[in-house]
């Protein structure tokens, strides 16, 4: 049974979007929930089982290597998964209110949504690049019709981007797994890092395609002008899905190559490059989004900056920096998650997200100014919190092996973040004469305040949990126990 | 003992925790449940620390442990150093709970206001309990995220830029603490707070990284104990209404700082290691600085409470300048100011709140004749001002009495004339303001008001009398002065 | 029994919180000061043991000793005649006020007068010292204002050194009481600093030369009955503070007491001589008591540097210090009752003047010839002719204060005289009862009675002889010396406002906030750019390129 779990978990989802899609508007919201809460089920229960027995293989169709196509799961990918199916589980609730009445548009959005959570599980438990790529595609290509769902008019442009830049970056990814089939002659994960590693120019060639598309793909810096326009328009759900698990799936698969396959071909030198760009995504998203006049341009550089951190495990590549890095991803994504469905609610209310006309939101809106506080605490890195743990981590990462700039790029960046959410804050506790909103929208019903809550606390709760999670995800792979 | 014994911090910590979640639920619609919520989770907590208080100095040891990392515990423990600091926030949150309300009674707001209030006494809770730096830390700024609400409570646009400049000291030293302490981790591994501290060991070897360390830890506690020169945020988060202010100042966040000079001087490096090091001395003497800086600047202030906080900047150093001197003198002096400060420095705060809530005195030249209306008040103010100048039976001077025999048992003269000069300092910035209050003619017209609204007057009355209870009866072994020489006889192992 | 000690502070201490919240009326008070005035009477006689009380402050000790108990008689008395004179002043305006100091200064001087240890008596001391402040600036006037600032300036100033001083005592002996003192400063590291700093912090108090500025400002300016205490009894609170908290015949303080002595011997005389040149009478009376603290200080410092037998001098001590209390409140009091009384009050009120001036038969008499019979020579001769400056004195006294009409208006209270009676009867008969058989023998030898005699004699010619010779008779300002200092003061504090406010408009302003956002604005875009999309393609070339030579390494 648990052998099918990898299985049920990618093809529940993606099945029962494709229904969906057969299915159309009536089919809204009854079918979509079961297909979310047998998803997250299923994904809940591998990463029990992972938790129990360790890593889980399975070969899709029954054949070997180097012919069939492997899904395996690992401590890094249950993580994911974990973060994954929860996120997305609370996302759909929060989608239940806000998307739960039929009608064409919402029947769109759940089967791409059902598509998209069914490719990112799949991204998560394939083996081989081969099948990555796949996954990665199709993570791509169900999220950027996503994005259009907020209305043609706003977005199309935003979309294009993205679009352009995810096939772009699809495009210099599949040179490299062309590249690696033709040194290593195979693309299963496991097989391919000897071959690699000696492959001469070719390896090379081979590992700095695979490096440089995904980071076109996670939106590293300066290959991020899309996000903010896309995930500052999409809408919340929309938004915070992309923010917190799709950029994300990016950074799972580069720790997942480099700590992989390409484990005998990285030097310092590449590694130190990495993390001088993390820090300059984490400067230049940070000061952006501490410049920005809406909501959601705030929340969505904000992803900018944060994906640095996760960049920065690359030069110190221990295993408390391995932690941390994936730790970081984690934490991140619930509190990005919560951050956007927040800035959700607000749209919602008012109708526009321009923060200086967003003046003492803290009464109407109490709940959701609430989670965005709790969120905002650990996007900015703040004990208690799920940031703050990576950030200790990072931080003695840092100490640990003597390379004391990142420290510094550590606590600078946290002085930012501090910056840009309590620049938000301090608007919607704001009680001074000046513009204020115009049009008081619905009030975000109970199951949207209360999702975005939950999140909120969960990134507050994350600072407790540490040693589950980090048992699961197991040590930094390579080194030495 | 039973494993629920044990688990007291815990408890302990949940009953604000869980009060200021139901304040947040019970909303601003449901008052009375809200009030009810808030006078419960204050005496039941009063009654936990009760019991720990007994359970402690029967010598029962409380700790909780929750593994966070390998090598990296959340832990709770309750020593009596701790629970010195648990009785006062207790004490004082009960009783600022029933002034606040008062105080707020038609104010906006009332939920957040409570809520953040109680979420603030867990975050002191927490820095009380806390077993080692890392746990330390996690509430540490926990306290800072708790507070920015109260300071900014009013919203308006000179709020808010007070509550910019809060932040940025108290972010700021957050991250020079955190620094510290990884680099502490980094040196020396995890330890708890162990009396005496468990790095002595490392003196010879690491001298200077030891020396660096210390300085960051210090300046990270200092931001929130308003050390010169990192007191700026303390005189400007004077916006926040009073019952902020008497939590700010006399419990919650220069408390924490202060607490955390103490932990750091006792518990991490210990007396004989910070000797050895040197950093004794040059601690009493940046105190020293501030002891007098801030008096100085006082007596300047034309605004009421302005010149308490400058007077809080000033007296909270006491502490450190007790803890610094590395006699067990001078630390009983230290310790028991932390209590005795913050009587009477909520006292006094508790007092500008009634002005200016009952005649809207703000700056001090308001304050003409105003002990005739309100006689209460203002001898509770007056005991409070004595207190700080160290007149006895007030609070003030027990401290400064263990303080100046700890300088002379450390054979630290030159702190002598500090204390002095603090003491005529005080009797300038004070005197003359209960001159006015008292002698001169009065300056209000309206004739209708009295004396303070009851909910606004008892408390003070009772920080009040306290502050000169703890005096009266210092030598009672369960007042503070008795607790403290218990903890000094632990923690010197005399 | 010794309960009652603890009532002595108590009961008034109580009855002051309800008088400051107005609960309690004039005649309250009075009977209240009455009642504790009994009481204290009580204790003097009953002389109970001492009662500890080891919870309270810092573990108190309060007790009756030798001096304390005569003048906890003559405490009793005086505060009695004090506030049945100031019935009015407790009523109307600002009287709850000054009831509530009153009594507190009050609480305080019976504190002072039954601690024994070193924290309880701080604790009493400092009571009294800041309620006193209320006596003083009663009537709100400029002058008032004034004299209680510097009242509270030199009193903090005294504080300090006090404290210091019980600092260094109290880290090596904890908190001593005053019957171990001599044991403690046997074993004091630093027994001459901690001495020093007693006998000049007290001496604050005592009002010696230089410290005695703030005397002759407060009494005249303070209510009549106020006045009285301060003078009569408040002031013995510095007395009592060196006979408890300094040792007798300590080898390290010998030159701390002849210093005080010497103080003490200046004192008499100049006061005197600077209060003759004074146009009021109570600032006259205020330097007659600085001129008599003076030769009080005389026997004390003789006792510390043990030079003379340490149980006659301290009973010559009592002597003096009931005598003058009682003698020089009554002279207080006067200066109210001559004015509704007239001519025959004045009458009365010579006799308190002559035993202070130590006429033969009054309390002076043997209060000075005891002290002359107490101290080696020269000292007796030297104190004798201090009798001549005093007789100058309070002839001043008299002049000024002698009524010119027949009777004034106004109406006093008949039980406001009778207490002011029995204070002066009190003051003739309690001298000579504790002088003893001996004392009495030797004040009415036939020297004692001339060297009585003599100097009255001069004096009294001194004074007709200067009324006639010395016109237009000379003012000098009240309170000396401190005129020039508080000048200086405040010239120098201008000096540094000037200089400070000079200083800062020369420094160039900073400017206040750095344009952070603009300059941001000129270095990043507001928005992402449309970058042409060969730039994207550039860009990624260039950066695999970089991987790849990185890898390459």
């Amino acid at each position: 049974m648990t052998e099918f779990l990898p299985v049920l978990a990618v093809f529940i989802p993606l099945l029962g979007g494709v229904l969906q899609f057969l299915m159309g508007p009536r089919a809204v919201p009854v079918w979509p929930m079961v297909v979310s809460g047998a998803t997250t089920v299923c994904a809940l229960a591998l990463v029990g089982s992972v938790t129990n027995q360790g890593d889980i293989q399975h070969m899709l169709g029954g054949w070997e290597a180097p012919l069939g196509i492997p899904l395996r799961v690992d401590g890094l990918a249950a993580v994911m998964l974990l973060l994954n199916n929860v996120v997305g589980g609370l996302v759909s609730l929060y989608a239940l209110g806000a998307h739960g009445r039929s009608g064409a548009v919402n029947s769109h959005f759940w089967a791409l949504w059902l598509l998209l959570w069914g490719s990112l599980n799949a991204l998560f438990v394939s083996g081989d690049l081969f099948n990555l790529y796949v996954a990665l595609e199709l993570v791509s290509l169900s999220a950027i019709p996503l994005v259009l769902v907020a209305g043609p008019r706003k977005t199309v442009a935003a979309a294009l981007n993205y679009l352009h830049f995810a096939l772009f970056g699809s495009l210099v990814y599949l040179a490299g797994v062309g590249l690696t089939y033709a040194v290593a002659g195979s693309l299963d994960l496991t097989l391919i890092a000897g071959p690699l590693a000696e492959g001469g120019p070719a390896g090379h060639m081979a590992a700095a395609c695979l490096i440089v598309g995904v980071l076109i793909k996670a939106a590293i810096v300066p290959f991020h002008i899309w996000l903010p326009a896309a995930h500052g328009n999409a809408p919340a759900a929309v938004s915070a899905v992309l923010s917190a698990l799709v950029v994300k799936s990016c950074m799972y698969l580069l720790l997942r190559l480099w700590t992989e396959p390409l484990a005998g071909i990285t030097v310092d030198a590449a590694a130190q490059l990495l993390g001088i760009i993390g820090a300059a995504a984490i400067g230049y998203g940070s000061v952006q989004a501490f410049r920005q006049e809406r909501l959601k341009l705030v929340v969505a550089y904000s992803t900018v900056a944060q994906l640095g951190y996760m960049l920065l495990f690359f030069p110190m590549a221990v295993a408390t920096a391995w932690e941390g890095a994936v730790y970081h991803g984690v934490a991140h994504g619930v509190a990005k998650a919560a951050l956007f469905l927040a800035a959700g609610n607000v749209l919602l209310y008012v109708g526009h997200d321009r923060l200086r006309e967003l003046r003492g939101l803290d009464r109407p809106l109490a709940l959701s100014v609430f989670a965005f506080a709790l969120a905002g605490v650990s996007i900015m890195g703040l004990p208690p919190s799920g940031g703050f743990i990576a950030k200790w981590l990072l931080l003695s990462a840092a100490l640990e092996t003597g390379q004391w700039w990142w420290a510094l790029v550590l606590i600078v960046g946290g002085f930012l973040a501090a910056a840009y959410i309590f620049r938000v804050l301090r608007y919607a506790f704001l009680n001074a004469p000046g513009p204020t909103i115009e049009i008081e929208g619905p009030v975000p019903p109970r199951l949207m305040s209360w999702t975005a809550l939950l999140l909120g606390v969960l990134s507050i709760v994350l600072g407790f949990t540490t040693a589950p999670i980090l048992g699961l995800l197991g040590g930094l792979p390579g080194a030495a126990p | 003992m039973s494993t629920l014994y044990q688990a007291m911090p815990l408890w302990v910590l949940l009953i604000s925790l869980v009060t200021a979640v139901a304040v947040f639920i019970a909303g601003e619609k449901w008052q009375r449940l809200r009030t009810a919520f808030n006078l419960s989770g204050a005496v039941l907590k009063l009654v936990l620390v009760a019991i720990m208080l007994w359970g402690v100095d029967l010598g029962h040891t409380f700790v909780v442990h929750l593994p966070l990392l390998p090598g990296l515990n959340l832990v709770l423990q309750a020593d009596a150093l701790a629970l010195l600091f648990m009785s006062l926030s207790a004490v004082l949150w009960l009783v600022t709970t029933v002034y606040a309300i008062a105080y707020l009674e038609r104010a906006p707001d009332r939920a957040r206001f409570f809520g953040f209030f109680s979420l603030c006494v867990t975050a002191t809770m927490g820095i009380a309990m806390a077993g080692n730096l890392f746990t330390f830390f996690v509430f540490y700024e926990l306290l800072t995220l708790a507070t920015w609400p109260l300071v900014i409570h009013r919203g308006t646009d000179k709020v808010m830029v007070a509550g910019r400049t809060y932040l940025h000291y108290t972010l700021g030293g957050g991250a020079v603490f955190l620094l510290g302490i990884v680099l502490l981790y980094h040196l020396a591994g995890p330890t708890d707070f162990v009396a005496g501290g468990e790095l002595l060991h490392l003196g010879e070897d690491h001298a200077g990284a030891l020396t660096a360390i210390f300085v960051l830890l210090i300046i990270g506690v200092g931001v929130k104990a308003a050390i010169v020169p990192l007191h700026g945020w303390l005189p400007t988060a004077m916006v926040a209404p009073a019952p902020v202010s008497a939590l700010l100042h006399a419990v919650a966040v220069v408390k924490a700082g202060a607490f955390g000079i103490v932990r750091v001087v006792h518990d991490v490096y210990g007396v004989e290691l910070v000797q050895q090091l040197h950093l004794g001395t040059a601690l009493a003497v940046v105190a020293s600085i501030t002891i007098i800086y801030g008096s100085l600047r006082a007596i300047w202030q034309t605004d009421l409470k302005r010149r308490l906080a400058f007077s809080t900047v000033s007296q909270v150093s006491y502490v450190a300048l007790g803890v610094a001197m590395g006699s067990p003198l001078a630390t009983i002096g230290g310790l028991v100011h932390l209590v005795h400060q913050g009587l009477m420095k909520i006292t006094l705060f508790f007092c500008a709140g009634a002005y200016a809530e009952t005649y809207g005195i703000h700056a001090i030249r308001e304050l003409d004749g105003i002990g005739r209306r309100m006689p209460w008040t203002t001898a509770m103010f007056t005991l409070g001002a004595f207190g700080m100048i160290g007149v006895p039976p007030l609070a003030g001077f027990i401290s400064k009495w263990y303080l100046g025999l700890g300088a002379v048992d450390a054979h630290q003269y030159w702190v002598i004339p500090v204390l002095l000069g603090s003491t005529v300092l005080n009797a300038i910035y004070f005197l003359p303001l209960l001159h006015r209050a008292w002698f001169r003619p009065l300056a209000i017209t309206d004739k209708d008001r009295g004396e303070a609204h009851p909910g606004l007057l008892w408390p003070t009355v009772f920080t009040g009398l306290s502050a000169m209870g703890v005096g009266l009866l210092a030598a009672f072994a369960w007042s503070p002065l008795g607790w403290v020489e218990l903890i000094v006889v632990r923690e010197y192992g005399l | 029994m010794n309960a009652l000690l603890a009532l002595l502070p108590l009961l008034p201490g109580v009855l002051a919180i309800l008088a400051l919240a107005g609960r309690i009326a004039a005649r309250g008070v009075t009977v209240g000061v009455l009642v504790t005035a009994l009481l204290a009477i009580l204790v003097a006689a009953l002389n109970p043991g001492p009662l500890e009380l080891p919870w309270l402050l810092l573990d108190t000790t309060l007790a009756t000793d030798a001096t304390g108990a005569p003048l906890l008689v003559a405490a009793a008395l005086l505060w009695v005649a004090a506030a049945t004179s100031a019935r009015s002043l407790f009523a109307g305006d600002g009287g709850a006020l000054f009831a509530s100091c009153f009594l507190f200064t009050f609480a305080g001087n019976l504190g002072v007068l039954i601690a024994q240890d070193v924290a309880a008596f701080y604790l009493f001391f400092a009571v009294m010292t800041f309620a006193a402040y209320g006596l003083v600036i009663h009537d709100r006037t400029r002058e008032a204002v004034r004299a209680g600032r510097i009242y509270l300036v030199l009193a903090v100033a005294g504080e300090c050194l006090l404290l210091s001083g019980f600092f260094l005592l109290a880290a090596e002996a904890g908190n001593p009481v005053a019957a171990d003192m001599d044991r403690v400063y046997a074993d004091l590291e630093r027994a001459g600093l901690v001495g020093g700093l007693f006998l000049a912090g007290f001496a604050v108090k005592m009002g010696l030369i230089p410290v005695h500025v703030w005397l002759p400002l407060a009494h005249p300016t303070a209510p009549v009955p106020a006045s009285a205490v301060l003078s009569g009894i408040i002031v013995k609170g510095g007395l009592l503070g060196w006979l408890r908290f300094l040792p007798e015949a300590e080898p390290a303080l010998a030159a701390a007491g002849d210093t005080l002595a010497a103080v003490g011997l200046a004192s008499a005389f100049l006061a005197a001589l600077v209060g003759c040149f004074q146009k009021r009478a109570k600032t006259v009376l205020a330097y007659s008591t600085i001129s008599q603290m003076g030769l009080l200080a005389v026997p004390v410092g003789l006792l510390i540097a043990g030079r003379g037998e340490a149980p006659v001098l301290l009973a010559v001590i009592a002597v003096f210090a009931t005598h003058h209390a009682l003698a020089k409140g009554a002279l207080f009091l006067a200066m109210d009752h001559i004015k509704a009384g007239g001519r025959a009050m004045a009458m009365v009120m010579v006799l308190p003047a002559l035993a202070i001036a130590g006429a033969p038969v009054t309390s002076g008499l043997v209060a000075k010839a005891a002290v002359k019979s107490a101290v080696p020579d020269p000292l007796p001769l030297l104190i004798t002719f201090t009798s001549v400056t005093t007789t100058l004195l309070l002839a001043r006294f008299l002049v000024l204060a002698w009524p010119s009409g027949a009777k004034n208006a106004g109406a006093i209270a008949r039980v406001a005289i009778a207490a002011w009676l029995l204070v002066i009867a009190a003051g003739q008969l309690l001298p000579w009862t504790l002088a003893g058989p001996a004392g009495r023998a030797y004040a009415f030898q036939a020297g004692a009675l001339w060297d009585a005699v003599w100097p009255l004699a001069l004096g009294i010619g001194g004074a007709v002889l200067a009324a006639r010779m010395l016109r237009p008779w000379r003012v000098l300002p009240e309170g000396d010396i401190v005129v020039p200092v508080e000048r200086g003061v405040i010239g120098a504090y201008a000096a540094a406002v000037r200089a400070a406010t000079a200083l800062s408009a020369r420094r160039p302003a900073l400017p206040q906030d750095i344009p952070w956002r603009q300059l941001a604005g000129r270095l990043l875009p507001h928005r992402e750019p449309d970058i042409p999309w060969v730039g994207v393609q550039m860009l990624v070339l260039v950066l695999l390129l970089s991987v790849i030579y990185l890898l390459a390494g």
